[in-house]
Formats: structure tokens, C-alpha cells, sequence
């Protein structure tokens, strides 16, 4: 039997199997996976704590493009990367006393940068007006920032085909499906439709949205 | 698009966050004024000034 010769595409998410080798590979080398030039975070620590500036600067130079980059990959502002940045290290050099050790300071940093990040994306944004005239509310629960960034593409992509692909007749069952949250009963009560109607239109309106903004299904099913 | 579960989204952050080393060119002057700030903040918190024995922090200062 010949071996099929279509190219087979690996996923690009790790899988729990290759998650757990990368943990035990970590645990077998704790201090080397941060790539950085010290060997003992402890050290490095109490080195800062008692002023060495050599020590401050390893550790400055090793984390700020870390820090800078993530978040302006996800702020895509410099001024606003630059500012979680500079809150990062105020945060981390103040705090640097209360650090034991229970986990690398690359996950320690790992987390203040991502704790600064997400702050910002729970800032009061500006609201996406409906083609109803109310409010669509972004998602402003603690999602990991990959995920917030992804709800929002998605949610552009689904204005714009809710815009330009749905009749209007859809666009009003769309409004008082999704935003004023009515039943398709009393939707079919105010339209003077009867459910399945209502139903078959949503069902075509959800996969005409599903083709143009994928990841919609679950974002509204979340 | 693939669901990502919140562990395994994290430690595709961390492994991103760990792999950064490079500094774009347009940040350099930040980060060469924020280092400077930083030592300074730090300087003042190891070595708070010290308070002469008798005043409190608030009373204006002697006019001799």
C-alpha cells in the first residue's frame, strides 16, 4: 500500500502532551528557559536589593524588550506600550522585596505585564453603536488578551457583514435576537412572522455571518 | 478559527513573552530614559533619607 502523498498539516497549538514534556523540560532547568544571563533569580535579586547596579541592568536589558514588545503587540500604540512598560517595572522593582521565588521571575514578570495589559483593554472603550441605534457592548470580562482582541476583530467583521449581507427584515431579527435578547416567540409576535419564519431566517443569517466573521458562533454561544 | 483553551493560550503568551529579545530601534530612547528613572526610583527606595533625630517629615524647615 502506497503512503498517501498529500501534504499533512501539523496544528500550531501545543498539545497537552507537549505541554507537559515542555513543563518537565523547564522543571529540569529552571533557571536557563528564560534565556537569560544569570543562573540564580534569587541571586539576581538580592544582588538588586543591596544596589548592585550591574545586577539591575541584566535584568532591565533582559526584560524591557519582552515587556515593550508584548505589549505593543497587543496595544499596537507605542505611547500606550511604553506606558504599561514603564508601570511594569515601577511594579516590579517595588515589589522586587516580596519575591521568594516560588516561580521564575520570568513568570512573575510574565504575569505584572499581562495583569497591565488586560487593565487596558478593561478601560472604558467607546461603544459600538448597533444599526439599531443602541449600544453592542464589548466584551469587558478578564479574557486573556489574545482572546479579547479576537472577540473584537470578530465583532467588526460581523458589523460589516450585518450591514451589507442581511435584508432588512434580518437585520431587525438579528437586533432582537442578539441584543434584546427576546425569545423567538416574542420576536414572531412583534414581527407579525410565525417561528419558524423567524427561525429559518435566523438560521440563514447566522450562516450567511458565521462565512464572513468566523468565530462567531462561539463568541455568541459564550 | 481554533478555540483555544485559557492554559494553553497562556503558555503560548509565555513562550512568546520569553522568546522577545529585540528592542525596535523607535524605543531605544525610552528605554534608555526609563532605565534611568527606574535606577534613581530604586536608588531612593534602598536608601530613603534620613530623617534628623527630633523633626517630623512635616515641619517646614528651620529658618536658620
Amino acid at each position: 500500500m502506497s503512503q498517501p502523498s498529500a501534504v499533512i498539516r501539523t496544528r500550531t497549538v501545543a498539545t497537552p502532551a507537549a505541554l507537559k514534556a515542555e513543563a518537565q523540560a523547564r522543571k529540569a532547568r529552571p533557571n536557563r528557559r528564560a534565556s537569560t544571563p544569570w543562573e540564580d533569580d534569587g541571586e539576581m535579586v538580592r544582588q538588586i536589593l543591596a544596589g548592585s547596579r550591574k545586577h539591575f541592568d541584566q535584568l532591565y536589558d533582559a526584560y524591557f524588550p519582552r515587556v515593550y514588545r508584548f505589549a505593543l503587540k497587543r496595544l499596537r500604540d507605542p505611547g500606550e506600550a511604553e506606558d504599561v512598560t514603564q508601570e511594569v517595572f515601577v511594579t516590579v522593582f517595588r515589589a522586587l522585596h516580596t519575591f521568594h521565588g516560588d516561580s521564575s521571575l520570568l513568570v512573575w514578570i510574565f504575569g505584572i505585564t499581562r495583569n497591565k495589559v488586560n487593565r487596558r483593554f478593561r478601560r472604558p472603550r467607546p461603544r459600538m453603536e448597533s444599526i439599531e441605534g443602541d449600544a453592542l457592548e464589548v466584551p469587558n470580562e478578564e479574557a486573556a488578551t489574545d482572546q479579547t482582541v479576537d472577540a473584537r476583530r470578530i465583532l467588526d467583521r460581523c458589523q460589516h457583514a450585518i450591514e451589507n449581507q442581511l435584508t432588512p427584515l434580518q437585520r431587525r431579527i438579528f437586533h432582537l435576537k442578539h441584543l434584546r435578547r427576546q425569545s423567538i416567540r416574542t420576536i414572531a409576535g412583534s414581527l407579525g412572522k410565525s417561528e419558524d419564519a423567524i427561525k429559518a431566517n435566523l438560521y440563514r443569517m447566522r450562516r450567511a455571518i458565521a462565512a464572513a466573521a468566523p468565530g462567531l458562533e462561539q463568541l455568541l454561544d459564550a | 478559527m481554533t478555540a483555544v483553551p485559557g492554559k494553553i493560550a497562556k503558555d503560548r503568551e509565555l513562550s512568546e513573552f520569553a522568546e522577545a529579545t529585540e528592542v525596535p530601534k523607535d524605543a531605544e530612547p525610552f528605554r534608555q530614559r526609563l532605565r534611568e528613572t527606574l535606577w534613581k526610583r530604586l536608588r531612593r527606595q534602598l536608601d530613603p533619607p534620613v530623617r534628623q533625630p527630633g523633626r517630623d517629615a512635616d515641619d517646614p524647615p528651620r529658618s536658620d
